[in-house]
């Protein structure tokens, strides 16, 4: 294999990893919660920015590029900051966007926070170098490790699968358990779990915090990859790529979120470069984004529980033998 | 129309004294209209209490105002001696106050055994940190609450549906589901909004039967519902409220006895 076809394979791979956590964090806050998260590349592009100026030492007025925070972490430490601000970012945001029994508002308000934040990213060129964003974001051990650009490329795949493995192992904890369950319920009907005596509020909080850090994760391990995050890298409507997915793939299933990353972020999005160029520059992006569109109405239309569903919890199959009852079984608290 | 309590009539409870649920001069206003204009009648602890009247008497509006899904815009809710006025929902439900909703509220992608197991409250594993423990931290007693779940859906003959998605059900099931749901809530006192609505008439009788037995059991239950042969049934003491206010309270019977209230309310 040419090392040419190598590094496109191995980069296919690293982006195809990042996407699945981005996927996995929608999954988990929209699929499963009902969270809908309208500002979701906001968070991922938090932890780009982070991951990337913390790597990059302290800005000096020299440098070709102005940004705040610098600073020269070992890794695993930009990674984790990046994690740790991407959910203190979606605390801060979620104090007066999330209303879960308005789920219309919520997704307005998202929309807006996400179109804010990248205009002032964009405008205070001090914070992070504006419109050009920051560049030359050195890889985690590159220097130590002392690799040709293939084999670290290599490496560094193999810390993205790492990373991915243990995402899953957290959602997939997660939403099996007790409190996943509580989370459909929510998406369900919020107002009936709440009538439950649970404070969805707090709960839809602690979810979009979860979803936050996971987002502003794959941010981090995207940026120290290639190196780079400006405004362009983020526009709103990155946003809906990622629900389209999602939707594609299977909502509220951490298989589908895989399987729409792979194929609408993956196939999808990188078919045009096999197909012949026409019409003026820019036009044949146009229409696979407009393809997008199409895409995701037709799974809303035809099968808008995606490829892969969510999955039917059969919990009859673990109803203990009737030997094993407790005596208490009534339903009513003495 | 007269608002005020019909002279003679006895409060639900005898007096708010020993009331497990008071309600004194509860109003609430929505642009300029008064859906509850100063009620006030008390709930006795073992009782069910049915809350009778016509479409718009604030029926539903003072069982929201209890639960807390509304907040009142004046007036108390005292509930075991302690004022819950205003209080969020999900606090006056850890109380034991269990709220059912007149429209059905099932989490419709939820198997119906999820849906019960789902109510349980002080569950492990059902919070975020919790839930990291793993596994073996709560099956055990998922399990318990699946049997206690299990039991509820075959005492209430839904056992054939225990792994179909709750949004399946016809809408008589999904009502019973509802009682079902609030019954794995642990209550201490159930606010029913017509849980007889669509169900079936022979299931109808049984659901009365089984509400009578939840209350010889001691849960107390305060009931709002227009099928008058089932308060008749079960309802210990019986409120009649129109426009927003109590109008009169006592047993069926003397309900049926006040002419006026027949008049007026029941038979149109």
């Amino acid at each position: 294999m040419s090392l040419a076809y190598q590094y496109y394979l191995l980069t296919l791979l690293i982006f195809f990893g990042v996407n699945t956590i981005a996927c996995w964090s929608l999954n988990i806050q929209y699929g499963v919660g009902g969270v809908m998260n309208f500002a979701f590349i906001m968070f991922q592009s938090v932890g780009a920015y982070l991951a990337g100026v913390l790597t990059l030492g302290p800005s000096t007025g020299a440098s070709f590029q102005q940004y705040i925070l610098g600073a020269t972490l070992p890794f695993p430490l930009p990674w984790i900051l990046a994690a740790l601000a991407g959910g203190v970012l979606a605390w801060f945001v979620g104090l007066f966007a999330l209303r879960p029994g308005r789920r219309d508002f919520q997704a307005m308000v998202m929309l807006v926070v996400s179109i804010i934040a990248s205009t002032l990213v964009l405008t205070q060129g001090s914070w992070f170098n504006g419109q050009n964003g920051v560049a030359a974001i050195p890889k985690p051990f590159e220097s130590k490790l002392n690799l040709g650009e293939v084999q670290y490329g290599w490496f560094y795949a193999a810390l993205t699968a790492v990373t991915v493995l243990a995402v899953y192992w957290l959602v997939h904890r997660l939403t099996a358990s007790p409190w996943g369950r509580r989370l459909r319920a929510m998406r369900e009907n919020p107002d009936a779990l709440q009538s439950l005596g649970v404070n969805v509020r707090t709960e839809s909080m602690k979810l979009y915090v979860l979803g936050g850090a996971l987002a502003s994760l794959s941010g981090a391990i995207l940026v120290q990859f290639i190196g780079a995050w400006s405004p362009g890298s983020w526009a709103t409507g990155e946003t809906f790529l990622y629900f389209v997915a999602v939707i594609v793939g299977g909502v509220g299933n951490n298989f589908g979120a895989l399987l729409g990353a792979a194929l609408v972020l993956g196939v999808f999005e990188e078919s045009l470069r096999y197909l012949p160029s026409f019409g003026y520059a820019g036009v044949a992006e146009a229409v696979q984004f407009m393809l997008l569109g199409v895409l995701i109405l037709v799974f809303l239309w035809f099968r808008p529980q995606g490829l892969i569903p969510e999955r039917r919890r059969r919990l009859s199959r673990l109803r203990p033998e009737p030997a094993e009852l407790s005596q208490e079984s009534s339903a009513v608290a003495p | 129309m007269t608002a005020a309590p019909l002279p003679g009539t006895v409060t639900a409870a005898g007096s708010g004294a020993d009331a497990l649920l008071a309600v004194t001069d509860l109003r609430v206003e929505f642009s300029g209209v008064h859906a509850v204009a100063g009620a006030t009648f008390a709930v006795g602890p073992g009782t069910i209490t049915g809350l009778i009247g016509p479409n718009g008497a604030g029926k539903s509006t003072t069982l929201k105002l209890i639960a807390g899904s509304e907040v009142p815009t004046g007036g108390r809710v005292r509930y075991e001696g302690q004022d819950i006025t205003g209080h969020p929902v999900h606090e006056v439900a850890r109380h034991g106050l269990i709220r059912t909703f007149q429209l059905s509220s099932e989490f419709a992608r939820l198997t119906v055994l999820e849906n019960l197991v789902v109510a349980a409250p002080g569950q492990r594993g059902a919070t975020l940190t919790s839930a990291l423990l793993g596994k073996r931290y709560w099956r055990a007693q998922q399990a318990d609450l699946i049997g206690r779940a299990s039991a509820l859906l075959a005492e209430f003959g839904l056992s054939q549906a225990a792994d179909q998605y709750a949004g399946e059900l016809s809408g008589g099931q999904k009502r019973l589901l509802e009682i079902m749901r609030a019954l794995m809530a642990e209550p201490r006192m159930l606010l029913l909004d017509e849980p007889l609505a669509g169900v079936n008439p022979t299931l109808r009788g049984a659901v009365t039967e089984h509400l009578c037995r939840l209350r010889d059991q001691g849960l107390t239950m305060l009931m709002v519902e227009h099928e008058l042969a089932a308060v008749e049934r079960c309802c210990d003491s019986v409120i009649v409220m129109a426009a927003g206010r109590v109008l009169t309270e006592g047993t069926m019977a003397e309900i049926r006895a006040n002419k006026e209230v027949v008049d007026a309310y029941l038979l149109g």
